[in-house]
């Protein structure tokens, strides 16, 4: 019902750093493609008997299906204050301020430790459910923000992409009906990122709150027909060119999956950005909409000035993010735990070195975290050098890892795809997924 | 003579739209002389008093964002306001991170006082002003150890873009910005240059060396340089063109602006001349080339409905601003240093939902405010128009919001839902009323109104 107008309880200090690649210049021959799609469902729709708003999700997950959630850093998040080099002197030399003192670190390995503020991530490392790659990078390193997430998005090893795709778009491409299905992967509260972007699939973007969301309620047949008009505009050609004909695309689409969706929002969601999406994630997961790729954000990872060491702006970050993901994993029914693997990735890492502002600049290797019961836990990669001579490209880390390495293993170890077929070339699998589902 | 189509296209890219008898009383004209209308003076903006009311920041922000809202939508200088937004776009900061929206309206004024004039020295105040030193980190930026966050973004997001400089070219613009500080000290921040913090030594920039200073970094780019300015030239066309035309334009559309750019000294006004009388600007390419930003799209209702987006006295009917920001814009919160980018940006599930959300909100205030009663609701009411009534009352909903041609498609859908309302309506009631708001929403949400 439509009410009075009301202010939603939105979050104060919103985090949009995402990155999107829309624009024509790889928009339009993909919709072009939907648009065809959308056009031979059109002429099904104008049945009377289907012309009701159809039940619409991809299919359902069996027990053995993967599920991959992504979760981006945005702005380049610090891989030597997440997992640090404690009792390196090099490390406290380049780092006076902010540097973890191993005192405060949760000792993973003699050297080795995890910024205090991931202990529930310790916990469940403890366990054998984490594994944490270091020095994971390219080379030679993008010290842009948009170059390198551009790099990292695509993940793309092969020759020239005509247009650009992302690796997570490559790999639902090759899922059963991949041009119709729009909720084989999720984007939770952003623009849809590049690495979700294929050829033949689009990616759905969900909201973190719905409130009095258009759509939603259904009770009413006026409102039933509302959203069959909506959508009517999408039963032929708009005559109004490709974006008018997306723009009527988006419309049937949106109707299609607000009547889906609608349980997850149901009940509370803890106000913190990050962990709201990750809560989200979970209840996405447990009503079986048949999403194999779901990606969160988490933004601020910027820290040029302030970060600060075990408090400041990095720890809350960091403190965000261990919260939401032990919340997601509190949130998922238990059947789905096994089922589910969650990666963490940042454009790059940053400079060894603070600068004078007690933070950090673009810096080349960072780290990803596999985060799920089927992962072989422990520390993979190597951790970066941090002497002198160790040190190339302005005084920044080696990369030890391939970021594309991580991807062929989560690729093919755990979503049994052809990853050098996504990739475009073949990486050197790392050992840390023990199976399948 | 310019076309009534083309005057009207002309002013919902360059303005927030125009209403049709106007548009037809321009066709008298030449087109240069009603692109000469749009460019004619920029006019001074009197600064609003709350911003320096005892209140909080955020609401501030909220206040600053009603303002402007209602000043796109009721500007006597459209083009002013479209130029302020494309700036405020181009050189972006967050107030999430300045946090001072004295600051950001100082920035945000600066981009409507020099909207339309030279585009270098545009670059040189901007560099200097306290909203940019705060959010790209050269307020702290001292020659012990230099920031490059606003070095790099210097050139990669607001003159040659990326790839057109080294790593080194970055650490050495870094150098040469050290000490361009931020005074604490009053308030609100200023500019300060300290000579202890910046570093006066020499640096190899571009393959230079020379003693460089940071505004020096912009004379090589924009005036020095042939090869950089005229590649910022072709930089700067292209955004200005995808802005206000389409994405990817033809190189020689590039070209010929950034030529009226180098040959101008940079003078935004005489490229926007030419942008706006070029024939590729009424192309049909162009019409259909763009999805209508969240921005653009909010004010196209507020001038519709003329219900404003600040809070009138009294218990007056107005819109609100939540939402914008799930829409995917907005104002004085780009997304990042890199701005909003363009139409499939839009159009995510998300940012459309919330467009739809928005004004789903607003339906019922819409209708307590009589909003289309003699257009809509009495062309409904009055049986004696016969099956005519139907079109007749889609057709004025339509134009209410600026759209005098509309699709075959669009027009039958409409027409045929509208129709079924009445003559076979749903069985839980009011659907008169219901026809007659929910044609607002299905208005607002046709390919027609979403596009630019």
């Amino acid at each position: 019902m439509i009410t009075a107008s009301t202010t939603p309880q939105t979050p104060t200090t919103p985090e949009r750093r995402q990155l999107s690649f829309p624009g024509a210049d790889l928009g339009l021959s993909r919709r072009r493609l939907l648009q065809m799609g959308a056009i031979g469902a059109g002429g099904i729709a104008m049945s009377p008997l289907l012309s009701h708003l159809e039940a619409f999700a991809a299919p359902a997950l069996g027990p053995h299906d993967p599920i991959l959630v992504v979760v981006q850093f945005d702005g380049g998040n610090d891989g030597l204050n997440t997992i640090c080099p404690v009792g390196i002197g090099h490390y406290y030399d380049k780092r006076p301020t902010i540097a973890i003192q191993p005192q405060n670190a949760l000792a993973l390995k003699t050297g080795v430790g995890l910024h205090p503020a991931l202990f529930r991530l310790k916990e469940r490392y403890d366990r054998g459910w984490v594994a944490a790659i270091r020095g994971v990078g390219y080379s030679p390193p993008d010290f842009s923000h948009f170059s390198s997430m551009e790099y990292w998005m695509k993940g793309w090893g092969g020759s020239a992409q005509s247009y650009p795709t992302g690796w997570l778009g490559r790999y639902v491409d090759g899922l059963p009906n991949s041009e119709a299905e729009t909720m084989y992967q999720v984007a939770i509260d952003q623009n849809i990122p590049l690495h979700h972007v294929g050829k033949k699939n689009q990616a759905a973007g969900l909201p973190i709150w719905l409130g009095d969301a258009f759509g939603i309620d259904r009770e009413y047949a006026r409102d039933i027909r509302l959203l069959n008009a909506l959508s009517s505009y999408n039963y032929s050609s708009t005559g109004l060119g490709a974006w008018g004909d997306e723009i009527a695309a988006t419309g049937q689409s949106l109707v299609r999956i607000t009547g889906k969706i609608a349980p997850a929002y149901q009940g509370t969601l803890p106000d913190d950005y990050f962990m709201r999406q990750m809560v989200l994630a979970a209840r996405l997961i447990n009503v079986n909409l048949g999403i194999r790729v779901l990606s969160t954000h988490i933004g601020g990872f910027d820290n040029h000035a302030s970060q600060g060491g075990t408090a400041g702006d990095h720890a809350s970050l960091l403190r965000s993010f261990d919260e939401g993901v032990y919340r997601f994993f509190k949130a998922l029914q238990p059947q789905w735990r096994r089922q589910v693997l969650v990666m963490t990735f940042s454009e790059f890492g940053r400079r060894p070195e603070e600068n004078g502002d007690r933070g950090t600049d673009h810096g080349s290797s960072g780290n990803c975290f596999l985060i799920g019961e089927r992962v072989r836990g422990g520390l993979y990669g190597l951790q970066p050098l941090l002497a002198p001579g160790e040190l190339v490209n302005y005084g920044n880390l080696k990369t030890y890892v391939d970021f594309r390495q991580v991807y062929a293993t989560v690729l093919r170890k755990w979503m049994g795809a052809d990853d050098k077929a996504i990739l475009g070339k073949q990486y050197e699998f790392l050992n840390c997924i023990a199976s399948t589902p | 003579m310019p076309s009534d189509w083309g005057i009207v296209h002309l002013y919902r890219r360059a303005g927030f739209g125009i209403d049709l008898p106007t548009a037809q009383a321009k066709t008298a004209q030449s087109l240069a002389s009603v692109v000469d209308e749009l460019l004619d003076d920029v006019v001074d903006v009197t600064r609003p008093s709350f911003l320096d009311d005892d209140i909080g920041d955020w609401e501030k922000e909220y206040g600053l964002r009603a303002w402007w809202y209602d000043r796109m939508a009721t500007a006597a200088k459209p083009l002013q306001e479209k130029m302020t937004l494309f700036w405020h776009g181009h050189f972006c900061s967050e107030n999430a991170k300045v946090a001072d929206m004295r600051l950001m309206w100082d920035q945000n004024n600066l981009f409507r006082t020099n909207c339309m004039g030279n585009f270098r020295q545009l670059v040189h105040d901007m560099s200097l002003q306290p909203a940019m030193l705060i959010y790209l980190d050269n307020a702290p930026n001292d020659k012990e150890a230099p920031n490059e966050n606003f070095a790099r973004e210097l050139m990669e997001l607001f003159t040659v873009g990326v790839n057109q400089y080294t790593q080194a070219d970055i650490i050495a613009a870094a150098r040469a910005w050290t000490g361009h500080n931020l005074d604490y000290d009053v308030d609100p921040h200023e500019y300060i240059f300290r000579p202890e913090r910046h570093d006066y030594g020499n640096k190899t920039f571009m393959g230079q060396v020379r003693a460089w200073d940071g505004p020096e970094i912009i004379d090589f780019l924009l005036q020095e340089s042939t090869t950089k300015k005229t590649t910022a030239a072709k930089f700067m066309a292209r955004k200005l063109w995808t802005f206000f035309a389409y994405p990817s334009p033809a190189q020689n559309i590039v070209d010929d602006l950034a030529q009226i750019l180098l040959t101008t000294d940079w003078n935004v006004k005489e490229t926007l001349r030419a942008l706006f009388v070029r024939p590729e600007f009424y192309s049909t390419t162009c019409r259909r080339g763009l999805v209508r930003p969240p921005v653009d799209w909010i004010v196209a209702i507020l001038k519709a409905t003329g219900l404003p987006m600040t809070e009138p006295p009294g218990d007056l009917p107005h819109f609100n601003l939540w939402g914008s920001e799930e829409m995917g814009q907005e104002l004085f919160e780009p997304p990042n240093v890199a701005g909003w980018k363009n139409n499939a940006y839009w159009l995510g599930t998300t940012q459309y939902w919330a467009r739809a959300s928005w004004i789903w909100h607003y339906l019922w205030m819409l209708h307590e405010a009589g909003f289309l009663q003699v257009e809509v609701m009495d062309v409904l009411d009055n049986t004696g128009l016969g099956d005519a009534r139907y079109a007749t009352a889609v057709d004025n909903a339509l134009r209410a919001f600026g759209i005098y041609w509309p699709s075959d498609n669009t027009r039958y859908r409409l027409t045929h839902w509208i129709k079924r309302q009445y003559e076979a309506p749903p069985a839980d009631g009011e659907w008169d009323h219901f026809a007659w708001i929910f044609l607002t929403q299905l208005v607002v949400l046709s390919p027609e109104f979403m596009l630019a």
